[in-house]
């Protein structure tokens, strides 16, 4: 009996020599096939981002402080992929730049972002703005820099900073540094004055370009000049102009047999494209600005129309009833290789490629509804992102992530309380949002990052 | 008449007794099945435990014994977790760089390792079960033993939790039956940390992991994530693998730091593992992958 309880102790000391030796296999197996966990779902919510008041001395350069961080605060709440954090729960109001920040201070408020800065107005009359971002957690500066500038632009100054501090977090370009032209629309519907207006993207300094005397359509901003493109009736007659906004020249594109209508630049600003409409048939041509040439490069007896370059230059997309319904359309930028590639049910109109490249906005009509959607430069992937009674005319913001549109209500008996406004939204199709303007407003067109 | 009605009330008991044994609803039994998964799910995840635990006391001997106050390290263990990292950090003088320079941006490598890192440091699994050892009949004379006891009240302690009573066997009975176990199971660490345990953390982290919507590429921004872990399921050091490309790649960086903020996010901190297989999640890898929330 005590031998053999003898016999277990032994036995169970030797076993676990055994084990020993194997488990050291074992671990070291472990390491090799090591656990790994995917995780494929996450949430969408905008990141909590601590905005403080930026420090400043005098009562003036306060005064820009405050003003700064209200624009900053809401350049990067419109963008629905910030949620900046009320000020008032702040421990405390402003933090010196040049002090390290106490994270934990900030992780209360489970703010993941945090800025501060200063803003100073030096002896010659300069302002000088200088802020930093912190990644809470990380306890790390993402971003930091510094601004000299004339006082007045200190409203560009803080889309600057909302641009880097969206730039750092995102990894995408910002686009608060950009304006918008639109139609501004006011009068009775059959006495409409349409004037062309621009605005910063957030509405402020705003200001109309032309008089309303003539009938203007369609705006469309030079990627590399600070030019515009639109249609206009001169005396009646439907042309595409060029309109410069620093000297306000305007000057008419070609004089054409026909009429010539939805202008549109190349993405290097050399040439225009549009439509031409001749004897009952549409098409597509190119001008180049330079030389004047021009050349055609659809010759279908159908109207093919609403042309975009891709990007790169390299390809063309447009819409055209070849097909028997209005669809979209893509081209080789010489001519060459149409494709179509909507496919789905209803008329599609509008397209409009998308900076970074990876898709093509559109207008779609189905069944008395406007839709505005996306899809993918191949046809694939079609989404729709809002409808409406009718919304339409969609335009890129320059990274590539948000569209501008413009919604009409339905109007009353007699076309009246018909109301006309732009909005955003970006491409989750969650965010979308209205832009204030002083009048009603269709055509939008968003500018290239302000230079 | 009367065969009418005869035919009408056979043919209602017909349609009533149908009815009766063949819809699913009309009797009152409850159904068994819920409890059934719940045990049955407890019950995989202690079988799968057994074979694996024995590799624990290889790693935790060799600590063990470099620490001989295990209790009070454990104290400090807890508070560390939070407060600890923050004050250290503060205590850092502030870098007064007043003119703020252009594009500054500093290596990026999470700093939670910073105040874990390197003295070896006892595991609360470790610890715990010091405790319990009194109550053992052999006080075991070498840390060997030790650690064997330890694992195996271990895994009684979470076995009484699964409701799976078992009794007390003697030491070697206990290690034979693991020897046993090993033998039948061929190692697969996949099948040892459960599905439904893996599923647990993936569904806290994707409670905190927040996706920049409507990313380009979105098809090529998984992010890798090699995980150390301390033993109460808090991060020693989260490192994104792909470190080269977190420097050349803004998006693919601001991916990965979305991926790390999720692991530093006070609903996270503790990851929800099972605190009996440390060994096994003690460096493991997350890959995020946003490919499906963004198409």
């Amino acid at each position: 009996m005590y031998k053999s309880s003898y016999y277990w102790k032994r036995s169970s000391e030797l076993s676990f020599l055994v084990i020993a030796c194997f488990s050291l296999i074992l671990t070291a197996r472990v390491s090799l096939a090591e656990l790994r966990i995917d995780v494929t779902q996450g949430r969408a919510d905008p990141m909590p981002i601590a905005i403080t008041k930026f420090n400043s001395k005098s009562a003036k350069s306060a005064n820009l402080g405050r003003r700064i961080t209200e624009v900053i605060s809401s350049d990067l709440e419109r963008s629905g992929l910030f949620a900046p954090i009320d000020p008032k729960a702040f421990l405390k109001t402003t933090i010196p730049l040049d002090l390290r920040p106490r994270f934990g201070d900030w992780r209360v408020l489970n703010a993941q972002a945090m800025v501060h800065g200063a803003v100073t107005i030096a002896p010659d009359g300069r302002l000088n703005v200088q802020f930093r971002l912190w990644d809470v957690f990380a306890e790390q500066q993402m971003v930091g820099n510094a601004y000299f500038t004339t006082p007045q632009n200190w409203r560009r100054v803080a889309h600057i900073i909302s641009d880097l501090i969206y730039k750092r977090v995102t990894g995408e370009d910002g686009y608060f540094d950009t304006r918008i032209v639109y139609i501004s629309e006011s009068g009775p519907s059959d006495k409409r004055l349409k004037r062309l207006a621009i605005m910063d993207q957030d509405g402020a300094n705003h200001r109309f370009l032309t008089d309303g005397s003539d009938l203007v359509l369609t705006p469309r901003f030079s990627p590399t000049m600070q030019e515009i493109t639109y249609l206009a009736y001169y005396n009646k007659k439907p042309r595409v102009y060029i309109f410069n906004i620093d000297t306000g020249q305007q000057e008419v594109l070609g004089d054409f047999p026909g009429m010539t209508f939805a202008p549109r630049f190349s993405p290097d600003g050399s040439k225009v494209i549009m439509s031409l409409a001749k004897n009952g048939v549409t098409d597509i041509y190119t001008m180049d600005l330079a030389t004047r040439q021009v050349i055609q490069l659809t010759r279908s007896p159908s109207i093919d129309t609403s042309p975009t370059y891709s990007p790169d230059g390299a390809r063309v997309v447009f819409n055209s009833d070849r097909g028997g319904t209005q669809q979209l359309y893509v081209m080789r930028s010489d001519g060459g290789s149409v494709k179509r590639i909507s496919f789905g049910k209803g008329r599609y109109a509008t397209p409009v490629w998308s900076p970074r490249g990876d898709l093509i906005a559109f207008t779609k009509m189905y069944r008395g509804r406007f839709y505005i959607g996306v899809m993918q430069p191949n046809g694939k992937g079609e989404r729709i992102l809002t409808d409406g009674y009718l919304v339409e005319s969609p335009t890129w913001a320059p990274n590539g992530r948000v569209i501008i549109f413009f919604r009409q209500t339905r109007p009353g008996k007699n076309g009246q309380n018909r109301s006309v406004k732009l909005f955003s939204i970006d491409l989750t199709g969650f965010n979308e949002r209205e832009i204030i303007t002083p009048l009603d407003a269709s055509d939008p067109a968003w500018s290239p990052l302000n230079p | 008449m009367r065969l009418g009605l005869l035919s009408s009330s056979t043919l209602h008991l017909l349609v009533i007794a149908i009815a009766w044994f063949g819809l699913p609803h009309i009797r009152r039994d409850p159904p068994k099945l819920d409890p059934l998964i719940f045990v049955k799910i407890a019950d995989i995840g202690d079988v799968t435990n057994v074979p694996n635990e024995p590799s624990i006391p290889e790693k935790t001997k060799r600590k063990k014994l470099k620490n001989p106050a295990p209790k009070t390290v454990k104290h400090k263990l807890n508070k560390l977790n939070n407060a600890e990292i923050t004050k250290t950090k503060r205590k850092t003088p502030p870098k007064p760089e007043i003119k703020p320079l252009k594009q500054r941006t500093q290596k990026k490598q999470p700093k939670m390792s910073k105040p874990s890192k390197p003295k070896p440091r006892p595991i609360p699994s470790a610890v715990s079960p010091k405790k319990k050892l009194q109550k053992t009949p052999k006080p075991a004379k070498r840390p060997v033993e030790k650690q064997f006891t330890s694992l195996l009240k271990n895994l009684k302690k979470e076995k009484k939790q699964s409701r799976n009573v078992e009794k007390e066997k003697t030491l070697g009975d206990r290690v034979r039956k693991a020897a046993v176990n090993r033998s039948n199971m061929p190692y697969n660490p996949n099948q040892k940390v459960t599905v439904n345990e893996i599923e647990a953390v993936r569904q806290q982290i994707s409670q905190c992991w927040n996706i920049a919507a409507g990313a380009r590429k979105a098809d090529a921004l998984s992010v890798e994530i090699e995980m150390k872990m301390n033993p109460d399921a808090t991060v020693r050091t989260a490192r994104v693998v792909d470190s080269k490309r977190m420097n050349s790649d803004p998006f693919f960086r601001a991916a990965a730091e979305s991926a790390l903020r999720a692991l530093s996010q006070r609903d996270c901190i503790p990851l929800k593992l099972p605190r009996g297989k440390y060994e096994l999640w003690k460096s493991f890898t997350f890959n995020f992958d946003p490919k499906n929330m963004l198409q």
